[in-house]
């Protein structure tokens, strides 16, 4: 598996791969977990797959296995605009430099055999792409269940708020910090030792957003 | 004082009671990476959930294929009569509530469990014995997670257990980073993919499925004294001090099988 980047930079080029992003994301989130109406094209997309909106998306023979989206909190967040009253702590987080992981998924043929060491490598792919762009923080509303994995990952978490459920599942906003400590935790667990992630086209350059963004939206 | 559950729909100060345990499972969160051992961490647990208006809690690994439980056990607060009560009885195996946490992967009610199972004269007698030593209710914490060993954590009132979601779902995270430090502070779970060899999974397993040393060399065709000596080096790699609380490590570290 390798783990595409793809922005809106370089999404023409990936034209294909993200047609095929949201029509697995319709299968999961509208078929499987029911979260959201059936769409009449069939792929899922939501308000905030935006220009902004970061796509990581693991690819094995041709086909998407994995996928997972980003998203700076300073731009409207599922956090921000969907559960802010649950970040209790110390408010909802808006930092250029932490951003919001959502969409998080392995395809259902690929999550028992296979699916902790597919989660592994996707998730260092994550880790060496946040180390990449000067991300500090990353995470989100979270199913409880999933904490222990992180902590096996040796990632620190902190949790900014309150549990609770959501579509029957209990929830918590939790973000985890990126760290070599982070990258390397994961690393040891995915049996990686080469890098999965690759930049294909034209980068969204993080810290000159707006040249960088104006270039990549152009016409869009 | 009543003992109850304190934070349930219909108390007026729900929402005061609600922050001020909200912070309380924050700053238990944050203590949790200081300890070091399990019993400073268990009591410290345990006095957050006497705030919630439980008397007490068992942290059990669970046993698949009809076992018994008392192997897996990480932390009984039970009283103690109680404990030899139902390993005696083999209680767990007939337990609805016990029962139901081998299936579930979402926090229930104890009550639930017992309206869904087969009402038995068996469930009514546990039900009544527990009842009687102060454990008549509760609320139990399935530690589903697809990368480790399954656990739960039960916990116990006297009175009436009626949590609203917003207290279920405080405990279940207060519950979750209880079972995370502990793992993390258990024999034989850092990072070390296998503690023990080849040889030794293998003595070990055929000990779990109740060979005595003897037998175990006769199938292994070598001498009981070597048996002997893996055994103990068993123990000593594990850090634990006999061969009962070695196999319920290497299973739950899945070394060996259940």
């Amino acid at each position: 598996m390798n783990v595409h980047v793809i922005t809106d930079a370089n999404k023409t080029a990936y034209a294909a791969e993200l047609d095929q992003l949201f029509r697995i994301r319709h299968r999961i989130y509208v078929e499987e977990k029911k979260w959201r109406e059936p769409s009449d094209d069939g792929r899922e997309t939501d308000q905030f797959d935006t220009e902004h909106a970061v796509h990581l998306v693991g690819i094995r023979n041709g086909k998407i296995i994995a996928g997972s989206r980003f998203i700076p909190t300073t731009q409207p967040h599922l956090l921000s605009e969907v559960f802010p009253h649950l970040c209790t702590r110390n408010g909802v987080v808006r930092d250029s430099a932490v951003f919001e992981w959502t969409r998080g998924f392995i395809v259902p043929e690929y999550r028992e055999t296979g699916g902790l060491l597919i989660k592994a490598q996707f998730c260092t792919a994550v880790m060496e792409y946040c180390l990449g762009e000067g991300i500090n923080q990353i995470g989100g509303i979270q199913e409880l269940y999933w904490l222990p994995l992180w902590k096996r990952f040796g990632w620190v978490v902190h949790v900014i708020g309150e549990p609770s459920e959501i579509d029957g599942d209990i929830c918590v906003p939790a973000y985890f910090d990126v760290s070599e400590d982070a990258l390397n935790g994961v690393r040891r667990r995915a049996n990686l030792d080469h890098s999965i992630l690759v930049h294909r086209g034209a980068r969204n350059s993080r810290g000159q957003s707006p040249l960088g963004l104006a270039c990549g939206s152009a016409g869009a | 004082m009543s003992g109850a559950p304190r934070r349930n729909a219909a108390s007026d100060d729900s929402k005061d009671n609600a922050l001020m345990n909200r912070d309380d499972i924050y700053d238990f969160i944050a203590r949790c990476d200081s300890y070091r051992s399990l019993e400073p961490l268990f009591a410290d647990y345990s006095e957050i959930l006497k705030s919630y208006g439980f008397n007490s809690f068992i942290f059990t690994g669970l046993p698949t294929h009809g076992d018994d439980v008392e192997s897996y056990v990480i932390k009984n607060a039970w009283p103690d009569e109680w404990t030899d009560r139902y390993r005696e009885q083999r209680y767990f195996l007939k337990d609805p509530v016990s029962q139901w946490s081998l299936k579930r992967s979402k926090p229930f009610f104890w009550a639930e469990a017992r309206a869904a199972s087969l009402s038995t004269a068996q469930a009514t007698k546990i039900e009544n014995e527990a009842r009687a030593f102060g454990l008549g209710e509760g609320v139990a914490f399935p530690m589903y997670d697809a990368s480790s060993w399954q656990a739960v954590i039960s916990l116990a009132t006297a009175d009436k257990c009626d949590l609203d979601k917003n207290s279920i779902a405080n405990l279940y995270l207060l519950s979750l980073y209880c079972k995370m430090t502990a793992c993390d502070l258990l024999p034989g779970s850092t990072d070390r993919s296998a503690v023990l060899s080849a040889r030794e999974q293998e003595i070990l397993q055929w000990v779990s499925a109740g060979k005595s040393s003897w037998e175990v060399s006769k199938i292994l065709n070598i001498s009981e004294g070597t048996v002997t000596q893996h055994l103990a080096k068993i123990r000593a790699k594990m850090g634990v001090s006999n061969t009962t609380h070695a196999i319920a490590t290497a299973i739950r570290n899945r070394e060996i099988r259940p």
